[in-house]
């Protein structure tokens, strides 16, 4: 978990929000280097160890103390932050997760929920929200043409997981406003200790001469996202008091489908060498799934495709990533 | 952004998984009048195919503003605002119609796409002819084939004839005379070509690269436009880099001319080297002037290798141009959609 403090003294803090952000994987990583252009923030790592439960209600106890540190350090001037934002983009539960797995995860963060209630709580003159990374891929699986209206059909532990998240935060009774993301599939930058997604494989394993294996069909149609979009367009939103006012949902989403193929083409055109694929006979996850521009919220402006693969291919070679040496 | 409300949830207008997903896309240049009329036209069409509960819906229209000088995009916004179903995408400049039809194209995700023109010569009460036309037969691209001369303009329908006929003549690509704007296309087939299509590439030669199982379905069509106003969204130049496009994108058989030739002019040169110098040895009185065969001999031969290097050359070039096109090596299909609505068909043929 990060908190993040607004930097410099008095002078202007009080019009910046603290930020909580549970889980800094691709999407945390990125919101955290876009709050961290916004203004000069100062980071605080604080562990939260997903893997054991019995100890997780104890950092839980420890991060809500920090705040609590925190603020009463900001009273004495008779000031406060001007806003508790609270973050979710955090998930050890992949989309081939399972029913274990997946309940695990869900106690974790209905244990985060309550703590968030108790903050909240202790601060009723703190105006607050929680955002919520959730799954456009998971709830609308397999649907085409996924309108505003369209109802999430999870037909995996995974999407369920998504929709139970959805549904808790909704009924907390936390003094909050609560606003849900659906991102479709994200991609972003390399980086090794981060999970990847199609695009970012496709681009290290084309560069590194390496195989990919894909699980899914050629024309196997996906939604994607850069995350640079994302973390921009949460980041504003989060900065800006008028956009705070109500809960809501919605999707990000590109809504422009491509094909394994179109990627693979653009990918090959961008570093000029060909891929090697592999595709897997079993495919759990082949089907294909479109958006509809009537979920887009507004101000959500996403970028081109190509455009994107070329600065994931300029960011290889501005950091000299270890990943391209092949054995 | 959507306000969180239980009533979000509550209609359910997702396509279900029997309806066959008909996208159709519309490259739009200068077309501002005959806009509303079309979207009428296409929104009539989805309200007959639901009312009369047939297995395929049109799911979305994709217009592509192909940066138009009057004001199509304007339009086309009203229109969006009117119908769910309407997509516009405006392009950045001018590209051409088969650039922004394949920008559409690749913002589809129809199980069959169909393109038609903005100016109404199209109608799309035809779409579904085509559609059947192609489940009927198998086929994963159906073009409409004018049954009358589309423009009624003797120079304009005979130019366009005759340059497809060179074309196939050329290229030996049976297909080219069936190429037309109106086509219906199996949607994987669609984006695979337009996701290869390079900023030279004829979509239509393109979606040869891609499948062999092309046929035509005979409709009256006449472009309104050029018949009414003597207007047409291509001028000559314009037609003449159309043309262009058609034959940069396909590839001619001229390298395996010059190779036959250089290779008959070798052989050529050889058999009359060895008549020659059989004529030396055992008639050596024949010979009037000393040295001219010789002469011809190597003239012919190195004549031909220039034309086989020749040839060699040209084909290199060309695999390299084919690569850059875009042709592919292959594409795995799945066709099994086509049965539902093969059973459809016929069991409407029965009734």
């Amino acid at each position: 978990m990060i908190l993040l403090t607004p930097q410099g003294g008095n002078t202007g803090r009080h019009s910046l929000p603290v930020f909580l952000l549970f889980g800094a994987g691709t999407v945390g990583a990125a919101i955290l280097a876009e709050v961290q252009q916004f203004a000069p923030f100062e980071s605080t790592n604080l562990p939260l160890d997903w893997k054991l439960s019995t100890t997780f209600s104890d950092q839980l106890t420890v991060i809500e103390s920090r705040l609590d540190e925190l603020l009463a350090r900001w009273k004495p001037d008779g000031d406060h932050p001007h806003r508790l934002n609270f973050i979710w983009s955090a998930g050890a539960a992949g989309f081939a997760a399972t029913e274990e797995q997946v309940s695990r995860e869900l106690i974790l963060y209905r244990k985060v929920l309550s703590s968030i209630e108790r903050m909240t709580g202790r601060y009723p003159t703190i105006p607050a929200t929680m955002v919520l990374m959730s799954s456009a891929g998971g709830l609308f699986e397999g649907q085409r043409g996924v309108t505003a209206y369209s109802k999430p059909q999870p037909i995996r532990p995974y999407s369920r997981l998504k929709l139970q998240q959805e549904q808790l935060l909704m009924q907390s009774s936390a003094r909050l406003t609560k606003l849900i993301y659906r991102l479709t599939s994200v991609y972003g930058y390399i980086r090794n200790h981060q999970r990847r997604g199609l695009i970012p494989t496709l681009v290290a394993n084309g560069l590194a001469q390496r195989v990919s294996q894909i699980t899914g069909f050629s024309m196997t149609m996906r939604d994607y996202i850069w995350i640079e979009d994302v973390a921009k367009y949460i980041t504003r939103i989060l900065f800006e008091d008028p956009l705070l006012a109500t809960d809501s949902v919605a999707t990000l989403a590109s809504c422009k489908p491509s094909s394994i193929l179109e990627i693979q083409h653009v990918v090959e055109k961008t570093i000029c060498r060909p891929l090697y694929l592999r595709y897997s006979p079993e495919v759990t996850n082949g089907v294909t799934m479109s958006f509809d521009t009537d979920v887009l919220p507004s101000h959500w402006s996403p970028s081109e495709l190509a455009t994107n693969v070329r600065k994931i291919v300029n960011d290889v070679f501005t950091h000299h990533n270890t990943f391209l040496a092949t054995k | 952004m959507t306000q969180f409300s239980s009533s979000s949830h509550i209609r359910l207008m997702q396509p279900t998984e029997n309806i066959v997903q008909i996208s159709v896309v519309i490259p739009v240049y200068r077309g501002a009048r005959f806009l509303p009329e079309l979207v009428k036209a296409l929104a009539q069409v989805r309200e007959e195919w639901q009312a009369e509960s047939v297995p395929f819906a049109l799911c979305e229209a994709v217009f592509v503003d192909d940066a138009s000088v009057d004001e199509s995009y304007d339009i086309l916004m009203e229109l969006q605002k009117q119908h769910r179903w309407v997509r516009v995408l405006q392009l950045s400049r001018n590209f051409g119609q088969h650039p922004a039809t394949v920008a559409g194209i690749l913002h589809t995700s129809g199980d069959w796409v169909c393109t038609l023109d903005e100016d109404l010569q199209h109608p799309p009460e035809c779409i579904h002819h085509l559609l059947e036309y192609a489940i009927e037969h198998s086929l994963d691209v159906a073009y409409a084939k004018p049954m009358d001369p589309v423009h009624e303009s003797s120079y304009r329908d005979l130019g366009s004839k005759l340059f497809k006929s060179l074309n196939r003549r050329l290229t030996g690509n049976p297909h080219v005379r069936r190429f037309n704007s109106f086509r219906m296309i199996r949607g994987n087939v669609a984006r695979a070509a337009a996701a290869v299509s390079s900023a030279e590439t004829y979509y239509d030669i393109a979606l040869c690269w891609f499948t062999n199982r092309i046929g035509r379905f005979p409709l009256v069509l006449k472009d309104r436009r050029f018949i009414e106003q003597n207007q047409s969204g291509y001028n000559f130049f314009g037609l003449m880099r159309h043309a262009r496009r058609m034959l940069v994108s396909s590839k001619i058989n001229g390298p395996g001319l010059s190779m036959a030739i250089g290779v008959c002019s070798m052989l050529g040169s050889v058999l009359l080297g060895l008549m020659m110098l059989g004529g030396k040895l055992f008639f050596p009185d024949r010979i009037a002037i000393q040295g001219w065969t010789t002469l011809y001999f190597i003239l012919m031969f190195f004549g031909g290798l220039s034309s086989v290097m020749l040839g060699v050359s040209l084909e290199y070039i060309l695999i390299i141009l084919m690569k850059i096109q875009g042709q592919p090596t292959y594409l795995v299909i799945d066709r099994s959609l086509d049965q539902p609505l093969k059973n459809w068909l016929a069991s409407r043929r029965v009734a």
